[in-house]
């Protein structure tokens, strides 16, 4: 339990670090910025109290917000991801045994299919919230959509990247 | 009452969303207007060390750029010296030029380059530098450097130049000598690279320690007025009528690295004139 807390805490120390001092630097093509902090949300366990991940939720987007300028947004985005992550993922394990949903989305417990579609959903969830919320206007409504879908499969890219490089072999299954 | 208590823990969680939902809300919407500018200088203090931290760590990957930079700038700067022209003045005032009868005409223009290879321990030293003819280096060009005179181009290839350093035997550049304002020779003897000797100042001239010795410009290889170091010893000698100083060079021969090298733009008629002298 203990070493689970401790790297999650790590872990989410780690992307933050990565987010603020290289993430928010990179602009791909002038508009892809990706926003792989969101991968620490995506990975909180289940099991936590769900008022515990919306305040860690909180806590989270509100630094990144402090870094970015941008006081509320990041908070906001990430707050709504922790709230439709469990219906996403119940929604994703229809037929299966309740078993499966308590556990953490890693590619030791689920295939590639079911993290690509969870993380895609989430990632856009979570851009498009930030986009919408920071051009604040409808105007040029499906070019911000176009962007906001190529900067979802960037950071999707970058997260699953991330999740195999980083899973031992052994446990992919 | 009880079962208000009871949803309240069921759904505690519903609430605290909305709750910090609300919270960002109210961040936003006071981003939008004065209070931004309270929350962002707070903001900065915190954020502050991180993006020195982070700059102090960055600024090493920019120096190429920032130096290819400040070079580009430099040689801007050095194009506007007054020392670049010649300026002469119309006798006759003609009506068009009412607002000045000055007329400058450039005569020395800059280039610069980077030092690849140099040596200063042995008895004639050359550098070499990573431009060459392609890039309109030519021989007998004067080379700088921002502390002061570096030597002249000797030979020139497609695309590199070797130097002959202030520190050769051969060297020999017109100096003069302020305050005094007196004309000597600039010459190197083996063995250190921080000093050289300035002769052909008579005995009688007042020259005192710390003197400065800049180039005369006489050669029209070098500009006038360029340092190139500060007496730090004065030896008479009895049987000569002229005195040997010894010179501080300015230039660090150890450390060059970039140098600027001076074109003469009228180089080939100055020399057909004093290929007149020769043949005569």
């Amino acid at each position: 339990m203990n070493n689970i807390v401790l790297r999650n805490i790590s872990r989410f120390l780690l992307l933050l670090f990565i987010q603020i001092f290289i993430c928010n630097y990179v602009h791909l093509l002038g508009f892809i910025n990706p926003y792989i902090y969101i991968f620490a949300l995506l990975l909180l366990p289940l099991t936590i109290p769900k008022s515990a991940q919306y305040l860690i939720a909180f806590a989270t987007g509100f630094i990144v917000d402090i870094f970015a300028m941008t006081y509320g947004i990041h908070a906001s985005a990430s707050l709504v991801v922790i709230f439709i992550r469990p219906y996403v993922i119940s929604a994703l394990t229809v037929g299966k045994n309740k078993e499966t949903q308590t556990t953490v989305p890693v590619p030791g417990q689920k295939d590639f299919k079911w993290l690509l579609i969870y993380t895609l959903i989430l990632v856009f969830t979570h851009h498009f919230l930030i986009t919408m919320m920071e051009l604040f206007t409808f105007r040029r409504f499906w070019i911000t959509i176009g962007t906001t879908l190529l900067n979802t499969i960037f950071t999707t890219f970058v997260i699953l990247s991330i999740q195999y490089i980083f899973t031992p072999t052994k446990k992919r299954g | 009452m009880n079962n208000l208590i009871q949803f309240l823990q069921k759904n505690f969680h519903y609430l605290l969303f909305i709750i910090l939902q609300i919270i960002c809300i109210i961040f936003i919407y006071n981003s939008l207007n004065y209070p931004r500018f309270q929350l962002s200088t707070a903001g900065k203090v915190i954020t502050g060390p991180f993006y020195q931290a982070r700059y102090n760590f960055t600024k090493h990957f920019n120096f190429e750029i920032e130096n290819q930079n400040l070079v580009e700038q430099n040689i801007k700067l050095l194009r506007e010296y007054e020392q670049n022209f010649i300026t002469t003045k119309d006798t006759l005032i003609s009506v068009n030029s009412a607002l000045s009868n000055e007329k400058k005409t450039r005569v020395y223009d800059y280039l610069y380059a980077h030092v690849i290879h140099n040596t200063i321990h042995k008895k004639n030293n050359y550098l070499i530098i990573d431009k060459g003819s392609i890039h309109g280096i030519e021989e007998d060009m004067a080379v700088l450097c921002p502390e002061g005179v570096v030597g002249v181009v000797n030979d020139v290839s497609t695309h590199f130049a070797s130097i002959i350093s202030l520190l050769h035997s051969d060297s020999r550049i017109s100096a003069k000598v302020y305050p005094a304002n007196q004309l000597g020779n600039i010459i190197w003897e083996e063995g250190n690279p921080e000093t050289a000797y300035l002769l052909d100042i008579p005995q009688h001239i007042n020259i005192n320690k710390g003197d400065s010795v800049f180039t005369s410009g006489y050669s029209y290889v070098f500009p006038k007025d360029i340092l190139i170091g500060t007496v730090q010893e004065k030896k008479t000698n009895s049987k000569s009528s002229f005195l040997k100083i010894k010179i501080k060079l300015s230039v660090n021969f150890s450390q060059l690295n970039t140098v600027y090298l001076v074109k003469n733009l009228y180089k080939t008629e100055l020399d057909s004139l004093q290929s007149n002298f020769k043949n005569e």
